[in-house]
């Protein structure tokens, strides 16, 4: 009777310990792939695969803050830019004046808005509503927005199980219709973090332009203040 | 103040401790060369330049050179910047046209990123106006080219930095003390907005001003203003005389700025501004104004004379941001001027050429058109 009685509480607990066993939080996941607190950008426009302009920027981040400062070319250098998750602004060192941007304009005559570049975080503004796996190594993930202010209505990712990291992602209208594709490319580096070390954002709807992401000298950590992603600062 | 007289004092007081720790300074060198050539129709029929009484050349050309040095150097935390920015201007390529300023020149100490100390002539970014800032009592900037560098003014300037906002402290010296001024500012960032207050101790005049922007996922709503007991508008009596602005009734004068911006798409981009001035012409007062020009003529603005000023602007642009055009309109409610004002620019690496015609529609105004091409470079 006591075996009896034990087997059955093994059973009941083993039972309750598979129900608890629950799926990584992919969203989660994709966001600490992606998050590096300071890198050296270099942006490149292209247009039926030639260059159109390229910018260097130096980018910092701490937690949803993000800072980019403009290094060239020569006639944007001294340009600053930040986002601290509800405003964006842009520092113009010709007039040293700071302007407020709005969150869906376009990123400098680039393929990506400014919500692209300076608003990534998935687990914050999407839910994860599917999965598939194409592959046994290979997962893919759809994305619903929370709500009508993020860019994009509907999100596909390919994400590495192997190494939890997203490969690439397509994002959708809300009609349905593709707008945008990223495919992320990564690098080990000395530290023997995997750092993404390329971004391609193709813009479906032009078809013939691609703007081009290198990321280099990738930092999970940097030293910068709080006070450093505030207005005041940007103008200093 | 001659600014240049402090100019060299503060460049050998930042030259000492970047030389003195010399390995680990870092400068940087910028070149930026303009040159703006126009044509300016003259209307002959004008009553403000009767009888081109303002001697204006049908052609005209200002060149302009800048030279900008920066150096920055960090001891553990304390961070010392120089920012030296001259401006060598030469005016229809006359030999004898020339003149070198220092527009910016300045050294800054910075603690940890929240305290910033400033001495030096550097430029005041008050204001969210994109056309009129009333906050900036200092100088204004060109509303037909607002990107334009503008003149610093000597200052001394403490900032404290919060994760919500700042505190900025201005003393702007002059010759006497008892002609200094003073100033505080308070910014403060919220939820998709931000805000600022500030007071003006202006010699023996005050102004409080503000200044507040808020930012949508397209469109951008901005508003400023001050209240002042000074002005700077002169004014027409009964019979036609001149009253200067220190003979004006001490009172508070307002003045205020609003105005909204929209991106319908990456191509396409919409602005409104209207700018109210109490200290300014009355619609009564336009019509004395006119009728006893050109005496009165020191209180003529090209753009607007009167109380209520409308700005509109349409642009569309190239998605990779390589050439745009715009459609600028002044027009003023009271005195009736018009500007319509296409300005085309053509982006290049670091080249870029701007042209733009401004179209006068009344009789106040000196031209009938004015066409300029503009070239700047950046090295």
């Amino acid at each position: 009777m006591k075996t009896l009685f034990i087997a059955i509480a093994i059973l009941y607990i083993s039972t309750n310990v598979s129900v608890q066993v629950t799926e990584p939080d992919y969203l989660a996941l994709i966001d600490k792939s992606l998050y590096v607190e300071y890198a050296g950008i270099r942006m490149e426009i292209y247009k039926n695969d030639k260059l159109i302009k390229y910018y260097k920027i130096e980018f910092y981040r701490k937690e949803a803050k993000m800072r980019m400062e403009f290094v060239e070319p020569a006639v944007e250098k001294g340009r600053r830019m930040l986002n601290d998750e509800s405003n964006m602004w842009m520092y113009m060192p010709r007039t040293s004046k700071v302007i407020k941007l709005p969150l869906k304009q376009a990123f400098m005559g680039s393929d990506a808005s400014n919500r692209d570049l300076m608003r990534i975080e998935f687990a914050k503004d999407y839910d994860l509503v599917g999965s598939g796996q194409p592959d046994g190594a290979i997962l893919q993930l759809e994305l619903k927005a929370k709500n009508l202010s993020v860019s994009y209505n509907k999100i596909e990712i390919l994400f590495d199980l192997q190494r939890n990291i997203p490969l690439s992602q397509k994002m959708f209208s809300l009609s349905g219709k593709l707008i945008k594709t990223i495919e992320y490319i990564y690098k080990e580096q000395p530290d023997n973090i995997l750092y993404m070390s390329e971004m391609i954002i193709k813009d479906e709807l032009m078809g013939h332009s691609f703007t081009k992401m290198y990321y280099e000298n990738c930092k999970r950590r940097q030293n910068k203040p709080d006070v450093f992603f505030t207005l005041g600062s940007l103008k200093q | 103040m001659k600014s240049a007289n402090y100019g060299m004092y503060i460049l050998l007081f930042s030259l000492l401790p970047l030389l003195s720790n010399g390995q680990s300074a870092a400068w940087e060198y910028q070149l930026i060369v303009e040159s703006k050539n126009q044509y300016n129709h003259r209307d002959k029929a004008s009553t403000v330049n009767k009888g081109n009484r303002m001697k204006i050349d049908e052609l005209s050309s200002i060149t302009e050179l800048y030279p900008i040095v920066t150096a920055g150097n960090d001891w553990d935390g304390l961070l010392n910047t120089l920012q030296a920015e001259g401006n060598l201007t030469n005016y229809n390529f006359d030999k004898d046209s020339v003149r070198f300023t220092f527009r910016e020149l300045y050294t800054r100490f910075s603690w940890k990123e929240s305290h910033h100390w400033t001495v030096g002539k550097k430029r005041l970014d008050w204001g969210t106006g994109m056309l009129w800032n009333p906050t900036n009592f200092y100088i204004q900037k060109d509303p037909f080219r607002t990107q334009n560098r503008l003149e610093g003014i000597f200052q001394l300037h403490y900032t404290c930095l919060f994760t919500t906002g700042s505190l900025e402290v201005y003393v702007f010296p002059e010759k006497k003390m008892e002609d200094f001024s003073y100033s505080l500012k308070y910014n403060y960032t919220g939820e998709r907005m931000d805000a600022s207050v500030s007071f003006l101790e202006y010699t023996r005049y005050q102004q409080a001003g503000y200044d507040v922007s808020y930012g949508g996922d397209r469109f951008i709503a901005y508003a400023e203003g001050v209240f002042r007991n000074y002005s700077r508008s002169c004014r027409v009596g009964k019979e036609g005389e001149l009253i200067l602005p220190r003979n004006r009734t001490a009172r508070f004068y307002s003045e205020i700025v609003s105005g909204a911006s929209y991106a319908f798409n990456a191509s396409l981009g919409a602005r409104l501004e209207y700018r109210f001035r109490e200290d300014c012409l009355k619609r009564e007062e336009v019509a004395d104004f006119k009728k006893y020009l050109p005496q009165n003529s020191i209180i003529y603005d090209p753009v607007s004379v009167g109380k209520h000023t409308l700005y509109a602007s349409a642009e569309i642009k190239d998605i990779y941001d390589r050439f745009n055009l715009q459609i600028r309109t002044f027009f003023d409610l009271f005195s009736n001027q018009l500007i319509v004002s296409p300005l085309f620019v053509w982006k290049k690496n670091n080249f870029q050429i701007e042209l733009s015609s401004m179209l006068f529609t009344n009789s106040l105004a000196v031209f009938n058109s004015q066409t300029a091409l503009l070239l700047s470079c950046h090295f």
